[in-house]
This record gives structure tokens, sequence and C-alpha cells, in this order.
């Protein structure tokens, strides 16, 4: 039977009414009031109310202090009301990341999703702030400079002992000559030690090790300390502009100053570091920032008076344009107010605040059409975001918001600021190690490649340094023996000393290379664990070698500062962090362990090392006389083994 | 397959023959005060030199003792030897110390005087082991037939006794009488080699150590020299003066050899003052390495010209008070009153003991107000 058309309404209504219920059910979530009334404590409670009366746009304070509760209670177990507090903390300020990696760390354990979200949100609060932000690029500068400083000597030093035998050969061969005392294989040590014990800094350590090193490394080798030299020198030459940061930093520095109003209400400190502030070049930002301030305060007519200046001294300043308006608006003088927001959205045309602040002035003003289209463009342009990073003010009942600081004027202001500090930061970091301006290495480093260029082309002939054939030994023409056809060095030489048979004098040469090369694997091998990377470096795994020292470098620079080298003083608490020590040293001891793992390299396997004529003179020879009878039967050797020995030594082990 | 037992009960000429006899390969290990190996394939004698005992070859030994090699020569040989892991023989040979003829002269000649020394030891213990396998990487130059090493050596045991008195004293000296070439009665090879080797007059331990043949052709030779009154002998011998060589006197330059040592302990103590002092006065002021002096000075200096501008030190100062002040708003938010001293701070956990203190070292001040509502923290 079909249905009429009333009945097949119902039905529609029903299904859709379900349907409305059902999605309702699913999707509702607890209504939650002001955050504020969340805190339990009375007294951070008045103290937060205290700071959202000032106008704070952020409780900084009671976040940490309900931080510190909550990890309290989680210590304690409960685990529930502990997130709780957390989630509170969170709420209340928005660039304090701690909640947020212990709400990850929390889902985590519980192995929920969730903690992804919490973890990308506390690295997003670490540079939401324009603080935050300068503090992480300042130590990234600082740790990736001095990270590539180390690894530029580490490396040096890896390749002056990979080399030191060739680099001590000439000169131990001259001292030797005449000298017995010191012994002629310490002459280099000596040297060394004397330039250590001038303690003339790093800067020229490095430039005399370039000097040093560079001629006798391979091409691989050169091309990995030419891109750290001209990483340093790169820095070196722009260290200037790490200067932009510091001021952000600093924490009676005019930019930080200004900055606070970004942060904090209007409380008698920050308005007393504001007036402090007396160069005429940053007047126009001051008294936008006391006018805000007063404006918060509730001090209308300061507000006004302030604002009215800063906008004369800047008349582009579209946030001070903003505040003023505010004041009219607060004043009921709409029509000025709404001039004053229009100015400020025609200076920034994406301004959410301005669009935000007409948006309300036109519902006040009944004009709802402007109204609605001010409000969508806020919403565009984010006012949303500037809701978030600015959280106390969803707490207050703010009809108009107002402006603070921009990350741009922020910026500028730093940025004029640095023009007038005479020190470099990172200098002033370095310079007790390096004892030079870092601004110089970009000179110095390339000039010591150059030198060095130079002197291997003025050298003479008899300083060419190269290996013997037999052991690799360095050895140069003076001290070279080639009368077999091949360069042998003097101890090779020696051993076979007035030896006519290609088979004596080869299995002595070979004897003497399963010596050296043993003496490779443990002395020389032990020297380059010094650091991780070491053996790699050696075994010509260049890139590798180098990657470890980098990362081994920022993991001791972790360990020694604790972290990054400036830290947050507002959310410190703990001098020492035990995740960051373990983290560090693991990365440093995985480091070790990789270059020790790393295989001795077998160099020169050549079982037979004379020139082939020799053997074949040797072998028609032999051809001639071939009436020794000899018992070994062809293939099989006599060699002692662990798992099988000789049957005549178990024979004799019987006996 | 072994078998063993002792020379009273089964004599070792005896087990010599049943192994020839028989064609046996393998080992014949003959224990006395020393031990000796005998190696054998297919019943013929091959070796004597036991390649497990590196202590004693009898080769090397023989070489020795009748002069066929220097103990210069010799250690030589056994560094490369040592140092090689090739066989004495190779070695020899490689480096042409003998042709192969000669080495096999030597080599046969050494067997014959060890069986004949087995022979005489008195009460030895015997142990044949038979097998091919033993026999891998014996070096051998001849097979010797056995009943020949016997006879032989059974001569030299009967005639050596003979020969003994003939010649009873090592102190005995030679000399050979000159004839004129074509009178001189012919000689053996041994004989003319011992004839000529006595041209001046020798002592005869030296003229065994010279003599380059086994013990027992030296003294066959001598006396079949005397027979032919070729020989003048001489029994009490004037004492020979061997030329010693003159001790290298050792130049000792005690001056060449401490002076460079001296020079370089100047050089770094010239260097280490250089670090200490020159170095430094060169450097620009506060840049000396880790000079505390020097940067609390500096820090101070950035306090009073450029308070909004600071240097490091004065940045990281500025941190500290900072984050003292920011422990200061805590705790007037929990307890709604600022703390009597910053130790209470640190004593509630707000700021930890090393902040404190540091705070006092940079030479802050805190006091309170008498409303507890407010407070002054300012530097000296």
């Amino acid at each position: 039977m079909k249905k009429t058309a009333p009945q097949r309404g119902v039905v529609k209504s029903g299904f859709i009414l379900t349907l409305c219920l059902g999605l309702s059910i699913a999707f509702c979530t607890p209504a939650r009031g002001n955050a504020i009334d969340e805190i339990t404590n009375t007294k951070i409670k008045s103290y937060a109310n205290k700071n959202l009366s000032l106008g704070a746009p952020m409780l900084n304070v009671s976040s940490r202090l309900i931080y510190r509760d909550a990890i309290e209670t989680l210590k304690n177990g409960n685990w529930k009301e502990g997130k709780s507090k957390l989630l509170l903390a969170r709420t209340l300020s928005s660039d304090y990341a701690a909640p947020s990696y212990t709400l990850a760390r929390i889902e985590l354990m519980r192995a929920q999703p969730d903690f992804i979200i919490y973890f990308l949100e506390g690295i997003n609060r670490q540079t939401v702030s324009f603080y935050k932000r300068n503090l992480l690029l300042i130590n990234i500068e600082i740790m990736l400079i001095i990270a590539t400083g180390m690894t530029l000597f580490i490396y040096l030093v890896l390749l002056l002992i990979k080399y030191s035998s060739k680099l001590n050969h000439k000169p131990a061969e001259i001292y030797s000559r005449k000298n017995v005392l010191p012994p002629a294989k310490y002459i280099g040590l000596v040297i060394l030690a004397g330039l250590a014990m001038m303690r003339l800094g790093l800067a020229i350590y490095v430039f005399l090790l370039i000097i040093i090193v560079w001629s006798f490394t391979s091409k691989k080798e050169k091309a990995l300390l030419l891109t750290l030299v001209i990483l340093l020198s790169f820095s070196s030459f722009f260290i200037g502009k790490t200067n932009n940061h510091t001021p952000g930093i600093d924490e009676y520095s005019v930019t930080r100053r200004l900055s606070l109003i970004n942060e904090k209400g209007a409380d008698k400190e920050t308005i007393g570091l504001i007036e402090e502030i007396d160069s005429p070049e940053f007047q126009a930002e001051r008294n936008f920032a006391l006018g805000t301030l007063m404006y918060r305060k509730g001090n209308l007519a300061a507000a006004k008076e302030y604002l009215k200046r800063s906008v004369s001294e800047k008349n582009d300043f579209a946030p001070a344009f903003i505040n003023l308006s505010n004041v009219y608006f607060k004043e009921n003088d709409l029509d000025k107010a709404l001039a004053g927001y229009r100015n400020a959205s025609s200076m920034d045309s994406t301004n959410a605040v301005a669009q935000y602040n007409i948006g309300q002035t036109c519902i006040k003003q009944m004009r709802f059409r402007l109204s609605g289209s001010a409000l969508t463009k806020a919403g565009e342009f984010g006012i949303e975001k500037y809701k978030r990073n600015n959280p106390a003010i969803r707490f207050g009942n703010h009809e108009v918001l107002d402006s603070c600081f921009r990350k741009s004027d922020l910026r500028s202001i730093a940025a004029r600021e640095a023009r007038t500090r005479e020190s470099i930061l990172v200098d002033e970091i370095l310079k007790i190690w390096i004892l030079l301006p870092f601004n110089c290495l970009w000179f110095l480093l390339p000039t010591g490649i150059l030198i060095s260029s130079v002197i291997k082309r003025l050298l003479p002939g008899n300083w060419k340094i190269y290996n013997c054939d037999n052991c690799n030994n360095p050895v140069c023409p003076d001290c070279v023996d080639s009368d077999r056809g091949i360069n042998l060095c003097k101890d090779c030489s020696n051993v076979i000393k007035g030896l006519s048979s290609v088979k004596v004098t080869e299995a002595l040469l070979r004897r003497k290379r399963q010596e050296s090369l043993k003496r490779t694997a443990t002395v020389e091998w032990r020297r380059m664990l010094l650091f991780p990377g070491g053996t790699h470096i050696y075994t010509e795994r260049t890139f590798t070698g180098v990657s470890m020292i980098f990362t081994s470098c920022i993991a001791i620079l972790f360990l020694v500062w604790n972290g990054f080298y400036f830290n947050d003083p507002r959310y410190e608490f703990t001098s020492v962090s035990l995740w960051k020590i373990i983290a560090s040293l693991t990365i440093f001891a995985l480091g070790i362990i990789f270059s020790v793992r790393v295989r001795n390299p077998k160099k020169n396997t050549n079982y037979n090392i004379l020139p082939q004529e020799m053997h074949l003179e040797q072998m028609e020879e032999n051809k001639k006389s071939n009436s020794i009878t000899d018992n070994e039967s062809p293939g099989v050797q006599f060699v002692e083994t662990a798992e099988g020995k000789d049957p005549f030594g178990v024979f004799m082990d019987t006996l | 397959m072994a078998f063993e037992g002792d020379v009273k009960d089964f004599g070792l000429s005896e087990i010599l023959q049943l192994i020839s006899v028989q064609q046996k390969s393998g080992m014949l290990l003959v224990k006395c005060e020393e031990k000796m190996a005998i190696f054998f394939r297919e019943g013929m004698l091959i070796s004597t030199r036991d390649r497990r005992d590196r202590t004693r070859d009898p080769l090397k030994d023989y070489l020795l003792r009748y002069g066929f090699l220097s103990r210069s020569e010799m250690n030589s040989l056994q560094q490369i030897q040592a140092e090689t892991k090739l066989d004495l023989t190779e070695i020899m040979l490689s480096e042409k110390y003998f042709s192969e003829d000669e080495l096999k002269t030597i080599f046969v000649d050494q067997i014959y005087e060890t069986i004949q020394e087995v022979l005489n030891w008195p009460r030895s213990h015997y142990k044949f082991i038979s097998g091919n396998k033993l026999l891998q990487g014996v070096k051998s130059f001849s097979d010797i037939r056995i009943d020949a090493v016997l006879m032989e050596s059974m001569r030299r045991i009967d005639e050596f006794p003979e020969l003994k008195n003939r010649f009873p004293s090592s102190e005995m000296t030679f000399k050979n009488i000159a004839h004129v070439d074509d009178k001189r009665p012919e000689l053996t090879r041994n004989e003319d080699f011992i004839y000529e080797l006595l041209e001046k007059e020798m002592k005869f331990s030296r003229l065994i150590s010279k003599g380059k043949m086994a013990r027992f052709s030296i003294y066959e030779a001598l006396k079949s020299l005397s027979e032919k009154e070729l020989l003048q002998i001489t029994q009490k011998s004037t004492p020979e003066i061997e030329a010693t060589p003159p001790e290298e006197k050792k130049e000792t330059h005690y001056e060449k050899r401490f002076l460079p040592a001296t020079i370089t302990i100047l050089i770094l103590l010239a260097c280490f003052f250089i670090g200490e002092f020159a170095v430094p006065s060169l450097l620009l002021p506060g840049w000396s390495l880790l000079s505390n002096q020097t940067r609390a000075n500096t820090s101070t200096a950035a306090t009073t010209d450029t308070y909004l501008n600071g240097n490091l030190d004065e940045i990281k100062t500025r941190q500290l008070e900072k984050k003292i002040r920011s422990a200061l708003s805590e705790y007037m938010a929990e307890r709604a009153s600022y703390p009597l001293t910053l130790e209470i701070l640190s004593i509630r956990g707000f700021i930890s003991e090393d902040i404190c203190t540091r705070a006092n070292q940079a030479g802050f001040n805190y006091s309170l107000d008498k409303d507890t509502k407010s407070y002054l923290f300012k530097r000296k």
C-alpha cells in the first residue's frame, strides 16, 4: 500500500529528527565553564583574577603553579585529576610548553594517539611568542656554529693523527742526523706540546692545523674540509646578523621590555620597566606600550594621551590606531572608534583585530550587515589564532580587543636595537676559546688553505713524502731504497739487506708488512678511537665520520649546557634534567660503539711485493735445479689451527 | 701402529734393520738423555731433523760444529728463519750458502754422524710410529739405505777408539810438511782439504771447528796424512793467541746528547711563558682564556654603561634576576605574600639552592616591605 504525501513527510521528519539527536549525542561535549572557575586553589584563583583585571593576555604564573600541582598529583598516582590540571595549565598560557609535553607523555604511556597532537602543540608553543622564537633561534645558531667549529677542529686533529707518521717523517729524519735525545719520533709531539702551551686559541690552532694537514689529505677529505671551512667562514662573515635575535632574549633590552605587553597585564613592574625606556628612537613604541597598559588598567585618559603621542610619532603604526580607537569605543565615541579601526585596517589590511573591532562597533551601531562582513574578514585573517595566543581574553568580558605588538614590529625594533650593540653575542660566547674575533675566521681559514697549497709548491723535491710499497710507512727521496724496483723504507730495506733470494726476501718483507699492519691495528687504531667517527675517517668513510663527529659535538654541547645555551628563566624549575644527560650520553656512547665496530682495513694485501721480473728469474733458476726431494704434498701446508692440529703435533702430545 | 721398547732388550741396530726389511714409513723416536727423531720412508732413512723441536736441529749443530757456517752467519740465518718460517736448508740454498750437491753431502754426513751418536747411547728408549702423515713437511736431500748406514756407523764405532788413542789430546797441534808438488803422495779430497788447512800450525780443537767435515773423517784424514809423513805433530803447543779485534771506544758525547734535550725543555718553557704572559697581553681586554677577574670587570662595566644593552654576562645575570622575580611572583600567587628571604624560595622549591647562591654572588639584594605585599630586589 502506497503511503500518502503527509505520511511520507512525517517519516522524513522523524528520520531527520533521529539523525540530529544521534549526532548531538555522538558529538556533544560536556559544557565547560570559565577556566578560571576550575582553579581550586583560592589564592591562585584570586591572583589570576587580579591579573585578568589588569588585562593580562595570558596567565603564565597561575599556569606554572597549576602545572606544578599537576605533577604532584601525578606523582601520587591520580593521573585523571593530574591530567585535568594539566589541561587547565595548558589553557591559561599559550607559550608554556611543559603541560603539553607532559600530556603527550601521559597519552603515550596510555597508548593513546592523542600524544602526537600534544607533542606537536608543545613544539608549537616553543615558537609561538617572540621571546620564545628568538630564544630558540639564537640557541640553534649558537649550537650550530659551535658544533661546526668543534667538528672542524676534531676532524683536523684526527687527520693529524692519521697522517702523523708522514708529517713527522721529514722533521724526524733531519733531527735524527745529529741528535739522539729526545728521540726523533717524538719531535712532532714536542712541537705540538709547545704550540699547546702557548695557548694561542682555537682559531690559530685550526689555522695551523689546516696548513699542516691540508697537503696530505685525500681528495675526499679535502672536499669535506673545504665544506666545513666554507660553512664556518660563511657564518663568520654573517655573524653580525645573529645579533638581531639578541635583544629578543635580553631581559632588559628595549625589545624585550616592549614585548612584555604581549604577555603581561598592566602591573607595576611592567609599567616601570617600559617607563625606563628613554631612547628617542623607540618613543612611538614606548608610548604605544604605555598607552596599551593604561587602557588595560582602565586609565583611559592616560591611555588616550600616550596613544595619541604614539600615533603622532609614527602615523603608520596600526596597533596604536586600534588601541586608541578602543579608548574611543570605551568612551562611547563610536564614530571616532570606527574611523580609527578603518585607518588601522587600511594600514594593515590583514589585521584581524581591526576587523573584529569594526564588527563589534558596527553591532553597537546596529549596522549588522557591515558587522557581519567585518567579522567574517576577522575570521579569515585569524582572529581565532589571536585568541588562542592570548587565552586570557576568553575569560574576561572584552567587547573589543586590544592590539599588542605584532611579530614584525618586534623584529624591526630588535633589528634597530641590534645596530646599537657593540659586541656580537656569539663572539662573546666563543672568545674565551678562540681568542680572536669570530668574524676574522672567514679570512683566516681560507688563508690557511692557500698558505698550505703555496708551501706544498715551494717545498724542495726531497721533502715529498710517499709510502713504503711494503709496509706503508712514510718514505722520502732521501731515505727510500728503490734498488729492487719498489720503494722500500729504511726498516724494510734493513730487513732484507744482503739477501739475494726472491723467496726469502718476499717472506721477510711479508713478515715486516704483517708486523706493520699489526702495529697499525693496535696503536694507530686506538688513537683514532679518541672520538666517535675517528675510525671512519681512518677507513676513508669520511662523510660518515664527519657526520658522527658533528652529532657527538651536539651531544656534548647538550650535555655541557644541560640543553641549550640559553634557557627560558620563567620555566626553569630544575637545574639539571636527567633525560638530557641520558640522551646526550647515549648518543656519544653510540658513536663510540659504531667507531669501535668499524673493521680495521687490511692495507697492501698483495702476497708478493717484488716486481714480477724478479720472480720469473727465480723460477728459471729453480727449474734448473729441481733435485730437492720435498715430502710436502702439493697444496698441503703445515698449519696448526685451533680446530684441527697437525697429526704430528697430536702424536708429539701423546708422547 | 706403534711399537716401543728399550735397547737393552732389543738393540737399536736390529730395530733399524727391521724397519728396513719391512720397508716401513714413519718416525723412530729415541730417547736417552737427549731425544732424537729418525724419519723413514719405505725403509729408507730420509732425515734426522725434527722440525717440531726448534731448540735442537742436528743439521744446525753440525754446520756450526765443523765450521761450515760462522756463528754470526748462523744467527742471521736463524733470524731469517724465525721471521719467514722457511726451512734452514731452503734459506741456505736460496741465499746460495751452499750448492745443492754440497748441501746433500753435508746432509748425508750429518745423518751418518747422528746415527753413530745414537747407536752409542747406552740405555735408550725407542718408539716407532708408522705412517706417511708424519713425513709431511720433512725436508730430505737423500734416501739412505739403512744397512749402509749401519755398516758405516759400526766401522766408525770400531775404529774410533784407535784413532782417539793416536790423537788423544785436543791440545795437540798440527802443521803440514811442505813437499814439492810432484813428490807429494796422492791425497783424497778430505786429506787434501785438511792438508791445505794446516798451512799454519793449528790446535786440534780448532782444526775440528774449521774442518768442514765429520769428526771421524778429520781423524781419518789426520791419520792418513801422518802415515804419509805429511804432518808435523806437536804434543805441547804454544798457546795460540787469537787476535782479538780492538774494542771500539764508545764515544760518549754527552754535550751533543744532552744539548738538544736542554734546548727542547727551554723552548717548551718559553712556550709556556709566552702562553702565560705574552699572549694575554696581546689580547683585547676581557679576551683572556677563562679569566674570571676580567669577566667580572667587564660585567660591571656593562651594567653601568649600557644598561639596556648587556653583554653576555649581563644577559645571564638578567636571566637570573628574571628567574628569581618569576619565582617571587609564583610565591605571591600561591601564598598571597612574598617570602622573607630568598632562601625560603629555595626551601619551598620555587628555585634551586644553586640559583639562590648565584644570586647572592651576583650581588643581588632582596628585602621585603612591611606589608609583605611588595619587595625590593636590586643589585648592589
